[in-house]
C-alpha cells in the first residue's frame, strides 16, 4: 500500500489556524520520516493545533510513535496540541501498551478532533504562544 | 499448516524499506499456524521492531551486511531469531536511542519470550518466542 500524507487547513474558535494531517498506509521506520517532514512543515508554517487522522493507517511501529510524540511536544511548546483521530483497535492497543494513550487525546473523527483542540487549548492559552500545557 | 519445526530463513538488506518485507514474511508464516489474528499482528510488529533496532545500531561501515531473520515453527509456538551480523559490537550509542525503550517494551509485551544474545563472533541476535494461546483452542 502506498504511503501518503496530506494536510487540510481548518480553523477553530477565535479564528485560530489548525491543520488536519491525514495519513494513509503503514507508518514504520521507512515511512515515518515522511510524516515527520510533513509535521515539521506544518509547524514551520506556524500552526500548532494539529489533528492527525489515523483512520487509514493499518500499522504503526515505535519509530512512527516517536514521530507523533515529538510532534505533540513541539505543538504544546508552541501553545497548541496534537490530537489523534480514528486509530484502529490494533493501534489503540499499541498506544495502551506503551502508555501513550494517556499522553494523546484520541477522537473518533476529525470533526471531534477539532472540537477537542478547542476544548484543550482555550484561545487565551493559544495567544500566549509558548509555554504550552503541562 | 502444522509442519513441526519447519525453518524459514530470510536475509534482508539492512535498509528501512526492507523491514516491511520481513514483517510480511513472518506474518505469512505465523498466519499458517494456529495463531489468532491479533497474535499474528503482535508477531509482525515485534519482528519489525527487532529489525529496526538492528538498523539503528548499525555502524556506517556495516551497512552492507544483511539482517538474518530465522523462523522456526513448532506445533504450538514460533521461534524467531533476528540476527545482527557484525564483525564487532559498536562502542558508540545507537543513533536513534530515543525510540529504543518503546521498541524494547513492545517486543517484551507482545511476545512470550525475548532474549538478546551476544555471540563470540560479534554478532548479536534477538530471540523471540510466541506460543499459540490456549484460549484459542
Amino acid at each position: 500500500m502506498d504511503f501518503v500524507v496530506t494536510t487540510k487547513d481548518a480553523t477553530i474558535g477565535d479564528n485560530r489556524r489548525a491543520v488536519i494531517v491525514q495519513v494513509v498506509g503503514e507508518v514504520d521506520v521507512y515511512t515515518a520520516p515522511r510524516l515527520k517532514d510533513k509535521l515539521l512543515q506544518v509547524e514551520r508554517d506556524g500552526v500548532h493545533h494539529i489533528v492527525v487522522d489515523l483512520t487509514e493507517v493499518g500499522f504503526i511501529d515505535s519509530v512512527g510513535l516517536g514521530v507523533l510524540i515529538g510532534a505533540l511536544r513541539r505543538a504544546r511548546a508552541g501553545g497548541g496540541t496534537l490530537v489523534l483521530c480514528g486509530p484502529n483497535p490494533r493501534i489503540r492497543r499499541i498506544l495502551d501498551i506503551t502508555g501513550l494513550s494517556s499522553a494523546f487525546t484520541v477522537s473518533q473523527d476529525t470533526d471531534e478532533g477539532l472540537k477537542v483542540l478547542e476544548r484543550e487549548v482555550p484561545s487565551d492559552a493559544g495567544a500566549v504562544g509558548q509555554g504550552g500545557r503541562q | 499448516m502444522n509442519h513441526p519445526h519447519d525453518v524459514v530463513e530470510l536475509r534482508i538488506p539492512r535498509k528501512p524499506e526492507y523491514v516491511g518485507v520481513a514483517r510480511l514474511a513472518v506474518s505469512g508464516i505465523a498466519s499458517r499456524m494456529d495463531f489468532s489474528y491479533d497474535e499474528v499482528e503482535d508477531i509482525k510488529l515485534a519482528v519489525g521492531e527487532a529489525c529496526t533496532s538492528v538498523i539503528h545500531e548499525t555502524a556506517p561501515e556495516h551497512v552492507a551486511l544483511p539482517i538474518v531473520v530465522r523462523c522456526e515453527s513448532a506445533p504450538d509456538e514460533i521461534r524467531i531469531d533476528v540476527v545482527n551480523i557484525r564483525p564487532a559490537p559498536r562502542k558508540t550509542p545507537p543513533r536513534e536511542a530515543a525510540d529504543a525503550p518503546i521498541s524494547q517494551l513492545l517486543m517484551e509485551v507482545l511476545m512470550d519470550e525475548v532474549e538478546v544474545r551476544e555471540n563470540e563472533d560479534g554478532s548479536a541476535a534477538v530471540r523471540m518466542v510466541k506460543r499459540v494461546s490456549r484460549d484459542e483452542a
